[in-house]
């Protein structure tokens, strides 16, 4: 069997994000799927793997990756769904280079899309209530809040053992949303402070509604392909982007189940991907870090090796993870300026290819030669981190 | 005193085979957790094997019912159908102390609710205690609820 590499060929946004109440969760994942093939510079024909996660609940359909490859016109070799929550996409990514190189497939496309803000203000519930059936029979019926009350939980854990306070979080939220005024995209533009983070109405404590991502609508894809299948496009595609190391773990569902809540499974996935890539913190020129919530981020940016332990809010704290700084982080606005549909991790990879390739416009980081993307999914519970680096780059 | 009626319409756990031996217990005000007979790990909730070591040697064991309080949140959206007149309300992970031996020194966190105490007053690390509330007649289930200690 001859060896095959995978790389990333194409990424994209649905035509609008954020707030599309006019769109269905199908045709957010069309649009994205279209601008994403024609951002890899690749023909419909070509794409011979699905991996589709969806979650309207408008529009709420089994089977997501059956309906997608029925709505776009595919029958593929392969095709497949998975529930790693906000580390869906990674996982997607994972299984889409294993395919493309195992030759199940020559590209596989990963779609994703929400209409969570619209099922928010039109009365449907973001999350259906979570049964107190089997496992959760111990948790629901205490009423804890899915998930912020697990977030919460952790912030209020890693704020006693570390002497962060909510000014210190706040932070992250500040940092985040000076990146969104340099993207167009990105649902909330206006200046913000760490004021306006700590007035903010408390949701669940110590979190308020500022330290919390938003609820948008939209949709994101990313194709993978064969290295070989790339050389017959055009000469300005653009270059492929290489997945130098990519890990996901499960640790838990529940957050009680969690024996650290100031640990989560990033330490290890990070590990993973730097031990993969052959490189270190250090190198990492752009880190796209999930962020559900500012203390999210904080746990992250410390797992990741980007903050000393208990240090995880200090680089937002020291201005060095904004615009200009020397450790950018969320350079996209994140899922706390941005948006966040429910399940945010494919947007930090589309984010980072951009990145790297050196097309991210005005909020481009100089030089970013090597970027960080992690994904976290449920509870602090399903975590990936993938290193993204791309030849070639630049603008 | 505090009784199914004033539960109202929240969530009550839908007891089945594996739970109910920790149900009937704490109906009889005891907090129970599984020992493993092969490798001496407890574990909370109920499983079919050890999460530890996949033996079905479990033994149901009475906890000490004392602890820490880990973390807790106040939570000003309902979290659960039935909270909504409740807000802000407290959801809590105790830390549970657990018999010797505890071979991997993994802890046991139980979610619940602290009770006769102001949110305001709630301090990470401090003693807890168990008590139960009543929460539903038929079948009869009492929820672990922790106290500060004194």
């Amino acid at each position: 069997m001859t060896e095959r590499t995978a790389v990333i060929a194409g990424v994209a946004e649905s035509d609008a994000v954020g707030r599309v109440p006019d769109a269905t969760v199908l045709q957010l994942q069309a649009e994205a799927a279209a601008n994403a093939l024609a951002d890899a510079g690749l023909e419909k024909e070509t794409i011979d793997g699905v991996f589709a996660q969806g979650s309207g609940l408008r529009e709420r359909y089994h089977f997501p990756q059956l309906t997608v490859a029925e709505y776009l016109g595919l029958e593929p070799a392969i095709a497949s769904s998975n529930d790693l929550g906000g580390a869906s996409a990674f996982g997607h990514l994972q299984y889409a280079i294993l395919a493309v190189e195992a030759g199940l497939c020559d590209a596989a496309l990963i779609t994703y899309g929400s209409t969570n803000y619209t099922d928010r203000t039109e009365g449907r519930a973001q999350y259906p209530a979570r049964e107190p059936i089997l496992t959760r029979q111990f948790e629901t019926p205490y009423g804890t809040q899915f998930p912020i009350g697990a977030y919460a939980m952790a912030a209020r854990r890693y704020m006693h053992e570390y002497d962060v306070t909510r000014e210190d979080l706040a932070a992250v939220a500040v940092s985040t949303r000076e990146w969104a005024t340099l993207n167009p995209k990105a649902t909330m533009r206006e200046d913000l402070s760490v004021e306006d983070v700590l007035d903010a109405q408390p949701i669940c404590t110590p979190l308020g509604k500022l330290d919390c991502c938003l609820i948008s609508d939209g949709g994101g894809a990313v194709v993978v392909a064969a290295a070989e299948v790339l050389a017959d496009r055009d000469a300005d595609a653009p270059p492929p982007v290489d997945v130098a190391g990519l890990a996901q773990t499960v640790t838990h569902e529940q957050i009680s189940q969690l024996p650290d809540l100031t640990t989560p499974g990033a330490h290890r996935t990070a590990a993973q991907a730097y031990d993969q890539a052959g490189i270190d913190p250090a190198d990492v020129d752009v880190a796209e870090l999930y962020d559900s919530f500012t203390i999210t981020t904080a746990l992250l940016t410390e797992a990741v090796g980007l903050a000393d332990p208990g240090e995880g809010t200090a680089p937002f704290v020291a201005g060095e993870t904004a615009p200009g700084g020397a450790t950018p982080i969320n350079t996209n606005g994140g899922g706390l300026s941005y948006l966040h549909t429910g399940t945010y991790g494919i947007f930090t990879i589309v984010e980072a290819v951009r990145q790297v390739r050196g097309t991210a416009g005005e909020r481009q980081v100089p030089d970013a030669e090597v970027a960080l993307a992690h994904g976290v999914g449920g509870e602090l519970s399903a975590h990936a981190t993938a290193v993204l680096t791309c030849e070639g780059g630049g603008e | 005193m505090t009784g199914p009626d004033d539960w109202g319409d929240k969530p009550v756990p839908a007891v089945d085979p594996e739970s109910a031996p920790f149900w009937d217990a704490a109906a009889d005000g005891r907090l129970v957790a599984q020992r493993c007979e092969d490798c001496g790990e407890h574990q909370l909730y109920p499983r079919r094997l050890c999460r530890h070591c996949w033996s079905r040697d479990l033994a149901v064991v009475d906890l000490p019912g004392t602890g820490t309080l880990y973390s807790y949140t106040e939570c000003h959206v309902a979290g659960q159908p039935g909270y909504e007149a409740d807000v802000p309300y407290a959801v809590a992970l105790v830390d549970l102390d657990l018999p010797a031996p505890n071979p991997s020194g993994r802890p046991i966190h139980l979610t619940t609710h602290v009770v006769d105490a102001d949110p305001e007053d709630l301090v990470l690390d401090d003693s807890v205690t168990v008590a139960f509330r009543q929460v539903s007649t038929d079948p009869e289930i009492h929820l672990p609820v922790f106290e500060i200690e004194a």
